[in-house]
């Protein structure tokens, strides 16, 4: 899977319109719903998604196969678009909808594997947390926000973010595991 | 600044909310400090994992095609874009460069439409706001004040030199996508249009939610934090609606933002309910 996608970027390099579509097809829904996750507007991930593809098609971002996978290489691109994005339109959702959602159906069959095998720990290992964990957590990664302004979103002192969110990671990176161990 | 300092701004580093010289001295200190750029690897590596935990949302229709075709239409000048420098006028009704949504390619209709009758409304409800204060008549501006239309300027335009007699040549000065707020899910444009007559504002929206009752969707100029009326619409089955708004009655008002928002009755000189599009203009 992951070697088709870096046959497909070696291509777009080179300028292959169909590679281009190939690749766009193949992530279209993850990173709309990754952004749009994020940005809460459909109007703005749109337009973050055009900009990550500006960016591999004009050979803005370079990949490198050395340091993991395309796919990782791809969200990371999105997410740091994602986050310039809203930081220069000042416009920073705030919304934890995801702790509702979080029974909502998941990636359907047609969607990507990756996506259906790790979305559903990932989401539980989410949703196992406390909420104050999940709501930390949702601030500093999904709307990419500072630290200044998770403490006053959260109404606790500057120096203590940190410390939250270190917190909630390693709960969450305890969950994945033991989702792991005790599930296949 | 101490390392202890630098170490504080592992997050605000990961979540690009330095300034360059912060980044550059974080940076540096990252060569020095293992616990940082361990601590950092392990932010990056998030990004193998929660982005598989959001819910699958489908994407806009017809997402696809614009992002195509805006990415690939970057990838060599096209003869238009070469010829720019030329003094020549571009009709608007041939083919402008693709950029985002519907919206574009409906302009020339509704252009026809403000020219046959200074129709302020296009979908539903009669706005009487341009009877409020007739005032006292405006001479013509001849020569309206340029605007840089290389600005945020999705339609690409040249100034119409020569008109053909009688005929008046809406150009568009200014435009900008709407953003949505939290309330609707909604998307938009407002443009400003310029002819020999005047300014309009022209505003286009889509996916909006149906009303009921008297509600309609009113678009407002603001100036600071005075709002002034800028047109009534309601939309159609699929959620669209636009307005041209004669822009004569507010020509000294120094509007710097354009917001729509939903009132429960298409007469509220006030705002009451939440924006829900709203752009600096």
């Amino acid at each position: 899977m992951s070697e088709r996608d870096v046959e497909f970027y070696r291509r777009i390099q080179n300028h292959d319109q169909d590679a281009l579509e190939a690749l766009y097809d193949k992530y279209e829904r993850l990173l709309y719903s990754f952004v749009f996750k994020m940005t809460k507007q459909s109007e703005l991930s749109e337009e973050v998604i055009q900009e990550v593809f500006m960016k591999i098609w004009h050979r803005k971002g370079i990949y490198d196969e050395s340091k993991g996978k395309f796919s990782s290489w791809l969200l990371t691109v999105a997410r740091n678009t994602a986050v310039d994005l809203m930081r220069k339109k000042k416009d920073t959702p705030y919304s934890l909808e995801e702790r509702d959602s979080v029974h909502q159906q998941g990636p359907s069959s047609e969607d990507l594997l990756e996506w259906k095998e790790e979305g559903e720990r990932v989401r539980e290992a989410v949703a196992t947390l406390k909420e104050d964990q999940q709501e930390v957590i949702h601030l500093f990664y999904f709307n990419g926000l500072s630290q200044q302004k998770i403490a006053d979103r959260l109404d606790i002192p500057l120096g203590t973010v940190k410390g939250r969110i270190r917190l909630a990671l390693k709960h969450l990176k305890k969950n994945i595991s033991q989702h792991d161990e005790g599930g296949i | 600044m101490s390392d202890q300092k630098q170490c504080e701004l592992l997050i605000d580093y990961f979540n690009q909310e330095l300034s360059e010289s912060e980044k550059q001295a974080f940076e540096a200190h990252l060569e020095t400090c293992d616990e940082c750029k361990e601590e950092l690897a392990e932010l990056n590596a998030l990004n193998e994992t929660l982005p598989f935990a959001s819910e699958p949302v489908d994407p806009p229709e017809g997402m696809k095609e614009r992002i195509l075709a805006n990415v690939l239409a970057e990838e060599t000048p096209t003869k238009e874009e070469t010829d720019s420098n030329d003094e020549k006028v571009v009709p608007y009704t041939k083919e402008p460069k693709r950029k985002r949504s519907w919206i574009l390619p409906s302009i020339a209709a509704v252009l026809i439409l403000s020219l046959l009758g200074n129709a302020y409304f296009l979908f539903g409800t009669v706005d009487d706001v341009a009877e409020e204060d007739p005032g006292e008549e405006e001479p013509i501006e001849e020569d309206p004040p340029e605007e840089d239309p290389s600005e945020e300027d999705p339609v690409e335009e040249d100034p119409a030199e020569e008109d053909p007699p009688g005929e008046l040549t809406d150009r568009v000065t200014h435009s900008v996508t709407l953003n949505a707020t939290e309330y609707m899910n909604a998307a938009g444009q407002a443009s400003i249009l310029e002819n020999e007559l005047g300014r309009s504002l022209l505003i286009q929206a889509e996916n909006l939610e149906s009303l009921e009752g008297d509600e309609a969707y009113q678009v407002w100029l603001l100036e600071g934090e005075e709002p002034y009326r800028a047109g009534t619409f309601v939309p159609d089955e699929e959620g669209r609606g636009a307005v041209s708004f004669s822009l004569d009655d507010l020509e000294d008002v120094d509007y710097d933002t354009v917001a729509i928002t939903l009132e429960p009755s298409p007469d509220n000189e006030q705002p009451e309910g939440e924006i829900l599009l709203v752009s600096e203009l």
